[in-house]
């Protein structure tokens, strides 16, 4: 296998183009003048009237048969294509019948394949039609075992399109080890990784068989705590965190741990961060915690540091803060 | 090029005339080895070597009846003679036989000096002044020769036809054709103009994918605010409603007990009102039906009575006895007596 890229194919003029690379990317032509071809598609795609010119006549049903071509190359390129087409709405539409064929690629040997197959399932997965494809051909148990397995680079992807899917089958998710795994992925070096599985914690745990398995786990609210303190991570990834505690910190047992662990005081110091996500994020965990006596009695003596958000511009945050306020002041 | 032999024909086989092959004209030789696509090139009949010329008076033509045989069988001595080749090569060797014999003839007359007598034997000397050695063996020299096997067919040369015409030349000088300066401002415009088209386009493409973005993510932490105020909510209204429950439970349990222990002193006072009168009935029923009683007299009745009463019984039971059976014998006598009266 080559690892040169190929140049690009002489391109035709106008409206011709496009049939003439359609034509040279069929089977019967030879490998030179397909890798080419391939490549000058790739290329072309990112351009969006192109893209629709592609779909319109039906060149992605041809690069779709690629998918299964015996030449490492010609696979490579026609995933990257996939993958550069569902960066358009028109390419998304297309590529949605593909995704069995793509699901197939998962073990390819070449990474940056892999990486093409899951940046388009990524794309794809910002769909609700493509999330309900991914759910039936049981791609939720696959994903998971990726996650365990994958290297980095193509990890940040799986986990993104996860993260999309889990909106619809977190029940699905649980029952096949994917707490566990969100759980491992936490440690990785990688902050988007970090941030996403947190955020898929978050989701994983808003029916309440989730939370019921978060809080038979002891030290998961330590540890998330233990992310929002350390301000040498990034806002998104502490707010992220914020987001996992308030969602298991929902039922009792989960609020008294939380505040036991002493979760209030990295969640003040969260709330003066500029970003309006971790703004958020902490106004509702501290609601959430104010119900526990204990959390109330601290809040009541920091009241003021709520106080100036009620007033802010993002309509949002306004309104968090003075949920928040109400919650910190309720009387029996 | 093949050509077919045309059997000869006999004067018997004056058939009508048939062929094993198309008559064709005879083909020349090809000249070069990769003589490109001559084609048919035809030779003529003159020039070809096979063919006998010249004055056919002298030779011997062939007698009808000859055949040539060219077949692998025992072939005759008698046959090889009737061969034309054959006869011709006789025919040669007679003439040559005549014309040595009168050559002999002339050279005896032309002789200069007699012929030698018997025993002598006449012997050419040399007699010039530089003797030269005469053997028999010619000096020999070898040269050879070697004409190139097949030659290849040269190219054609390039034709160059001959130059004609008159030769005129004329030079543009530099600003009169056009002023670079002032065409190449609207080519650059256009060139520079679409390449910021194009990136302005790019960069908006870039800006509104931002904001879609932003508007995503603003999306998505609402929504997860949302679902989290509304879980808490949620789980404050479980809370309330279970403690709610709980407090109605333990209600009801208050009042079931409360209503129980009334229950319990209307029974209580029921029976007690009930229970007055019993008592003294009770008693009283009790005295007469005997189970309160006197120890000893019961003793005194149970075991003394007893038989004091059972001794009564006997004596009673004797004195009746007796009473008995003295109204048997009175009876007894006064059947036999009223027997006897009879």
């Amino acid at each position: 296998m080559s690892k040169t890229v190929p140049f690009g194919a002489s391109l035709a003029f106008e409206e011709r183009m496009f049939p003439k690379l359609n034509a040279e990317i069929q089977f019967d032509r030879d490998q030179e003048t397909r890798e080419r071809a391939l490549k000058s598609l790739c290329d072309l795609s990112h351009n969006q009237v192109k893209a629709y010119q592609i779909c319109s006549l039906g060149l992605m049903d041809s690069i779709g048969k690629i998918l299964d071509d015996p030449n490492d190359l010609c696979r490579e390129l026609a995933t990257e294509i996939f993958a550069v087409m569902c960066t358009h709405n028109i390419g998304r539409d297309a590529a949605l019948k593909f995704i069995p064929k793509l699901s197939e690629l998962f073990s390819e040997k070449n990474e940056n394949t892999r990486k093409n197959v899951h940046k388009a399932l990524y794309y794809s997965s910002e769909l609700i039609r493509g999330v309900t494809q991914m759910i039936e051909k049981k791609l939720i148990p696959v994903f998971i075992n990726l996650l365990k397995t994958e290297i980095n680079d193509v990890r940040c992807w799986i986990i993104q399109t996860f993260h999309n899917c889990l909106r619809f089958a977190s029940d699905e998710a649980l029952q096949n080890q994917g707490f566990e795994t969100l759980k491992e992925l936490l440690e990785v070096d990688n902050e988007i990784i970090v941030e996403y599985s947190l955020r898929s914690l978050a989701e994983i745990t808003f029916n309440s068989a989730g939370k019921a398995r978060a809080n038979s786990d002891e030290k998961l609210a330590d540890f998330l705590i233990t992310i929002i303190k350390n301000k040498k991570r990034g806002v998104e990834v502490r707010s992220a965190a914020c987001a996992a505690l308030g969602s298991v910190s929902i039922t009792s047992h989960g609020k008294i741990k939380s505040v036991d662990c002493k979760a209030l005081s990295p969640l003040c110091d969260l709330l003066q961060e500029d970003n309006s996500e971790a703004k958020l994020m902490s106004l509702t965990c501290i609601s959430i915690l104010s119900e526990v006596p204990d959390g109330r009695s601290y809040m009541l003596q920091r009241v003021e540091l709520i106080r100036p958000y009620v007033m802010s511009k993002d309509e949002l945050v306004a309104t968090a803060a003075k949920e928040c306020l109400r919650v910190i002041q309720w009387k029996p | 090029m093949s050509t077919e032999v045309i059997p000869q024909k006999t004067e018997e086989a004056k058939e009508s005339f048939s062929y094993a092959s198309h008559p064709k004209p005879l083909q020349a030789r090809r000249k070069f080895r990769n003589d490109p696509g001559a084609g048919e090139r035809y030779g003529n009949l003159m020039f070809d070597r096979r063919i006998v010329r010249g004055n056919t008076y002298a030779q011997s033509t062939f007698p009808p009846t000859t055949q040539i045989n060219w077949s692998n069988a025992v072939i005759d001595r008698a046959q090889l003679q009737d061969n034309p080749m054959d006869l011709q090569r006789k025919a040669e060797k007679k003439r040559a036989k005549e014309a040595r014999l009168r050559q002999e003839k002339e050279l005896e007359d032309s002789r200069k000096s007699p012929l030698p007598v018997d025993g002598r034997r006449h012997i050419n000397v040399q007699t010039e002044t530089y003797l030269e050695e005469l053997t028999n063996r010619v000096e020999e020299a070898d040269v050879t020769c070697q004409t190139d096997l097949f030659l290849d067919r040269p190219p054609t040369p390039k034709y160059i036809p001959a130059k004609t015409g008159v030769d005129t030349s004329t030079q543009i000088m530099p600003h009169e054709l056009f002023d670079f300066d002032m065409e190449v401002k609207p080519i650059l415009e256009v060139l520079v103009g679409k390449c910021v088209e194009q990136s302005l386009e790019e960069v908006f493409e870039e800006e509104e994918l931002e904001n879609l973005r932003e508007q995503q993510r603003k999306f998505h932490e609402a929504r997860k605010r949302e679902v989290l105020a509304t879980q808490r909510l949620e789980e404050q209204e479980r809370r309330l409603t279970d403690e709610r429950e709980r407090r109605i439970t333990q209600q009801r349990e208050v009042r079931r007990k409360e209503k129980q222990t009334a229950e319990k002193i209307a029974a209580r006072a029921y029976a007690q009102n009930y229970l007055m009168d019993m008592i003294p009935v009770v008693f009283g029923k009790l005295r007469d039906s005997g189970y309160f009683f006197d120890p000893i007299k019961r003793d005194i009745e149970l075991n003394f009575m007893a038989d004091l009463i059972k001794k009564v019984q006997g004596q009673c039971d004797e004195s009746e006895l007796a009473r008995l059976i003295a109204d048997e014998l009175i009876r007894h006598v006064v059947t036999t007596r009223l027997d006897e009266y009879e």
